[in-house]
């Protein structure tokens, strides 16, 4: 544990680490560009420029080792002139064209500019002209003059998601990022990661492009529920501050975008391109109406024929929900399983051309709480017979079971939050709020808990599974 | 860029020729991440003269301080352009005037770009009486560098050699760090501009400033080179720039042909 001292304040840094790492895991602020955390250290952004005292010279804080009794100074003058420097020399042939970027309020180069430079441009010479809006994969597209070469992106698609599909083409100010000529990246999984990681406006989401202002929007920490791996995200959405009545008022209850919220124990910065689609799983068309015998019925009705199903049927099957939160589950173990054979389905299989599992963060599992499911129940059996002759109730919470295996004398009780033709079939059918409305955790497949937050209100006609359980098990005995 | 050491390292790798940073030096960690040293040709075919010889027999030629040769790679305007060995603390101008026949066409000598287009300006002047010696070179503010010497007749316009210079660092920049990536660009641009009769009185200062920037700054040392090629001309010839930032032509009518007649 080598001790340094940045500006004269001492710090037990770890052998091995740079001076960097050091000073940002102490809290002491040194602008970078091009130094990620999970990357290698390239150093060509050269922003990140200290002094060490005694010297008349600056150098770079990121590939500088940490050597017992190193004083580093990250503030003197010849620091902050060099850095201002930097930072014109960044921006000579940046367009600084914010007002149209989907990147500011959170570009790191404007940020930096602010605090560190605030001149204008010393140069009267024209901007380098580069493309723009080139489409770099069907997901992505990229501004060339915005891009100031940090090579984060390419480092991440040869260090991380291993496609090598990005690289740097021509040489000087005329470098431009490509994508390699095979669409390599186009069939790489983690390819929007790359959005996150630019630290200007360079490389944006199609489907995010000029969709809204960031400062009009806030994260509500949640799950990825596309697979087993359970990955945190921020679910981005209008600030309640900003609504628009005179939008469409699906526009104020929208995920406008998805990002990693980073996490150490399960996906670390990253998370796959489908965790950034979630929008298309949590945005399909809703089923908001309770139904009896395909009739629409008041919620509380619906409860109430349910409650009497369950009480008359003598052979109870439930067919337990892989989407339910920790908090769901427990509540139906404690309040209903009592009067059912109960088993988990896999509400989501994977889709054709999805891929399967790799080495990284997919898991073939597409559901999220395989895990604690199934630490209570055993899976549904693939084979038939599943039922037995006697089954006169079965309950079906959440989407993906076939309504063909049903046996024929059984009476229905479906819970979904989605529309599907079945939900007419049923005998009773109540509608459940999703995960954007309610709070939980899941368990993934290493066991690891995650918390989701609620970021819309729930429908006043849906039910939250957990009262809604504990409603149906109310005094359900008295009625047999 | 693939001359710099650790570019060529990375492209005999098959990547880009991307110089790399330092620390680890390349005895540390070089070529496919061993030890690697890297040295010219000159370097090692002394050092089989001086297995094969001797020290001793090694130091009979050059200055005590100096031992050996080293090869001048001379050219521009010179009657006899070419490869010479040359010994350590062998006179400049007789190395200039008798060895390699003088000035193209008997023109006279304005100044010599001692040791690659990196090393600083040296008038004719400074170079009268100095001998071919790094020690005795650097004293004069320059350097022996490559050996890679270049020589520059009387009448050659020197904002016309800058902007030719200037072009090569902007073309060579591998683009890889800022100040070297943006600098040279800028510093071509700024020329193209004064060439172009657009230039301003406060153009020179800036682009010592690029140049100032790009010193010790950069991953490898091209930066800091095209800064003192820069400075260095801009030193001694400013006048030169101001004629043309003022009347918005050459003094010298753009010329870097050696003229046949004076």
């Amino acid at each position: 544990m080598p001790e340094i001292f940045i500006n004269g304040h001492s710090i037990q840094a770890d052998s091995g680490q740079t001076v960097l790492q050091a000073a940002l895991a102490h809290g002491h602020e040194i602008p970078y560009f091009c130094y990620h955390p999970a990357l290698s250290i390239a150093g060509n952004c050269r922003v990140c420029v200290v002094q060490v005292e005694g010297r008349s010279w600056v150098e770079i804080a990121c590939n500088m080792p940490v050597t017992e009794g190193l004083r580093v100074l990250t503030d003197s003058e010849l620091v902050r002139e060099h850095r201002k420097s930097m930072l014109q020399l960044t921006l000579l042939n940046h367009p600084v064209d914010c007002g149209i970027c989907d990147k500011a309020g959170e570009c790191t180069l404007q940020d930096y500019h602010y605090k560190y430079n605030g001149a204008p441009s010393v140069s009267i010479d024209p901007k380098v002209r580069a493309t723009k809006f080139h489409a770099l994969s069907e997901r992505i597209v990229l501004d060339n003059e915005r891009c100031i070469l940090c090579s984060r992106c390419v480092r991440f698609t040869h260090e991380i998601s291993k496609s090598h599909a990005l690289g740097i083409q021509h040489r000087g100010d005329a470098s431009l990022i490509r994508a390699a000529e095979n669409h390599s990246f186009d069939d790489d999984p983690y390819s929007d990661n790359v959005i996150d990681i630019c630290p200007v406006g360079a490389l944006l989401s199609r489907a995010f492009l000029y969709k809204s202002r960031v400062w009009y929007l806030e994260p509500t920490p949640s799950i990825c529920p596309g697979c087993a791996r359970g990955c945190t995200v921020n679910l981005w959405h209008r600030k309640p501050e900003w609504k628009l009545n005179a939008l469409d008022p699906r526009h104020n209850r929208a995920i406008e975008r998805v990002t990693p919220l980073p996490n150490p124990a399960v996906n670390g910065p990253w998370i796959c391109n489908k965790g950034r689609d979630l929008a298309k799983i949590f945005e399909r068309a809703r089923a908001e109406q309770a139904m009896q015998g395909g009739k629409p019925v008041e919620l509380h009705a619906a409860i109430d024929a349910a409650r009497q199903l369950i009480g008359k049927a003598k052979r109870r099957v439930a067919v337990v929900s892989s989407w339910g939160s920790n908090e769901e589950l427990r509540t139906f173990n404690e309040t209903l399983s009592g009067h059912f054979s109960a088993y988990v389905k896999s509400d989501h299989v994977p889709a054709p051309g999805e891929p399967n599992q790799d080495d990284f963060l997919i898991r073939a599992d597409k559901n999220p709480n395989s895990m604690a499911a199934r630490t209570l129940y055993p899976a549904l059996p693939e084979a038939e017979p599943m039922f037995d002759d006697a089954t006169d109730l079965v309950l079906i919470w959440g989407e993906g079971f076939d309504f063909a295996r049903l046996p024929q004398r059984a009476r229905t009780i479906v819970l979904n939050a989605y529309a599907q033709p079945e939900n007419v079939a049923a005998d009773v059918f109540i509608p459940l709020s999703i995960q954007t409305e309610r709070r939980g955790h899941y368990t993934n497949f290493q066991g690891v808990v995650s918390a989701f937050e609620p970021c819309f209100p729930k429908p006043a006609s849906v039910a939250d599974a957990e009262m809604l359980f504990a409603a149906l098990a109310e005094r359900v005995e008295a009625l047999a | 860029m693939c001359g710099e050491a650790s570019g060529l390292l990375t492209s005999i790798e098959g990547k880009r020729g991307y110089p790399r940073n330092r620390p680890p030096r390349l005895t540390v960690r070089g070529l496919y991440q061993r030890p690697t040293v890297v040295n010219n040709v000159e370097t090692l075919s002394n050092v089989v003269g001086i297995i094969a010889n001797g020290a001793e027999a090694f130091r009979t030629v050059g200055t005590t301080k100096n031992p050996g040769t080293r090869l001048i790679s001379i050219s521009g305007h010179i009657a006899r352009p070419g490869v010479y060995e040359v010994e350590i603390g062998y006179p400049w101008a007789k190395f200039i005037d008798e060895d390699c026949g003088g000035v193209l066409h008997g023109q006279k000598l304005k100044c010599v770009i001692p040791g690659g287009i990196s090393t600083k300006v040296l008038t004719a002047a400074e170079i009268k009486d100095l001998v071919l010696d790094p020690t005795a070179v650097e004293a004069a503010g320059s350097s022996l560098g490559s050996g890679g010497m270049i020589v520059v007749a009387e009448g050659t316009c020197m904002v016309r050699l800058l902007q030719v210079m200037l072009r090569f660092y902007h073309h060579e920049s591998c683009g890889q760090c800022t100040p070297c990536r943006e600098g040279m660009g800028w510093l071509h641009r700024i020329i193209d501009r004064i060439v172009a009769g657009e230039g301003r009185p406060e153009d020179l200062d800036r682009m010592i400033g690029i140049s100032r920037l790009n010193d010790g700054t950069t991953i490898c040392g091209m930066g800091d080179a095209a800064g003192y090629a820069t400075v260095g001309i801009l030193a001694k010839y400013r006048d030169e720039f101001d004629y043309w930032i003022e009347h918005k032509r050459s003094r010298f009518d753009g010329n870097l042909e050696c003229p046949r007649s004076s």
